[in-house]
């Protein structure tokens, strides 16, 4: 009698008889035909897009001078380089070219040199908020 | 024909008072771009009649030689960044055009000294149209210095 009430109370047994689904009992010194243990080869699919730079996409022109004139020195009129914009080769070039053209052009005053303590600015373009030059900060030639 | 991009910066005229502009117009209608009517106009009614007769004779020259004038910007008249001397003249202000022209390549040199020439002309410059290049931008490929360096070695 009791026995039943319990038999009663599991409802899920009648539903999973254990003959249906039986444990694959795998030997080691056994492979399974067709199936190797090596990792499947795939290209990474966590990898990154490639980092583009500030003006990837951008159309560079000699005219826009509010633009060029960013990546130019406000003291001397210096155009700067590659270590401090962090630009790729192919936008760096271009900016160094409309630079030169829009000197030519008439668009942007020329390099001028000052014998002014000019700030620092190697370093900047890895985010580096303090530069570790020997001149601690200021360049004592103009830059 | 290549395209080509005609940087003008011409001298600052002075200022007269708006000259009636009735006679001056039928020496326009022969420009059949209608841009360059609107602009000539603009200019002579500002009372800036010389800067448009030196546009005027500048398109009659390049349409002479066979070129396709497409289009006449005029980015106004600015201060020069510096003081450029031309034509035993010392200019500070001037006026900066902009022609936008499908031209052969052999106008180019003969233009220059044209508008070298011409008195009224401070500064003249022939580009290639400055197409806007939107690719796709890969990014920054980062550089595998080993392999550099492994394969230098052999």
């Amino acid at each position: 009698m009791a026995v039943r009430a319990v038999a009663a109370l599991r409802p899920w047994c009648r539903l999973a008889p254990a003959v249906l689904w039986e444990r694959p009992r795998r030997l080691q010194h056994e492979r399974q035909p067709g199936r190797s243990d090596q990792p499947i080869q795939m290209e990474n699919p966590y990898k990154e897009p490639p980092k583009k730079c500030v003006l990837c996409g951008i159309n560079v022109d000699y005219k826009n001078v509010q633009l060029l004139s960013q990546f130019v020195s406000p003291h001397t009129g210096c155009i700067y380089g590659r270590h401090i914009t962090g630009l790729c080769n192919k936008k760096q070039k271009e900016i160094t070219k409309a630079i030169k053209r829009a000197h030519v052009f008439g668009e942007t005053v020329l390099r001028f040199r000052k014998a002014v303590q000019t700030p620092c600015v190697s370093g900047m373009a890895s985010g580096a908020k303090e530069c570790r030059c020997s001149s601690k900060g200021l360049l004592l030639r103009a830059r | 024909m290549p395209r080509y991009e005609l940087a003008l910066i011409l001298k600052a005229m002075q200022r007269s008072a708006a000259i009636n502009g009735t006679k001056l117009f039928p020496l326009l209608f022969f420009l059949r771009d209608r841009l360059l009517q609107t602009t000539l106009c603009l200019l002579w009614s500002s009372g800036q009649p010389e800067t448009a007769a030196v546009l005027k004779r500048t398109v009659e020259a390049l349409m002479e030689r066979g070129a396709v004038v497409r289009n006449l910007e005029n980015l106004g008249e600015r201060s020069l960044p510096y003081k450029i001397s031309k034509h035993k003249e010392r200019h500070r202000r001037g006026g900066y055009f902009l022609i936008d022209l499908e031209a052969p390549p052999s106008i180019v040199s003969p233009m220059m000294d044209h508008l070298g020439r011409d008195i009224d002309v401070i500064r003249r410059a022939f580009i290639k149209h400055p197409v806007s290049k939107t690719e796709e931008c890969s990014g920054i490929i980062p550089v595998n210095y080993e392999d550099k360096l492994i394969a230098k070695k052999k």
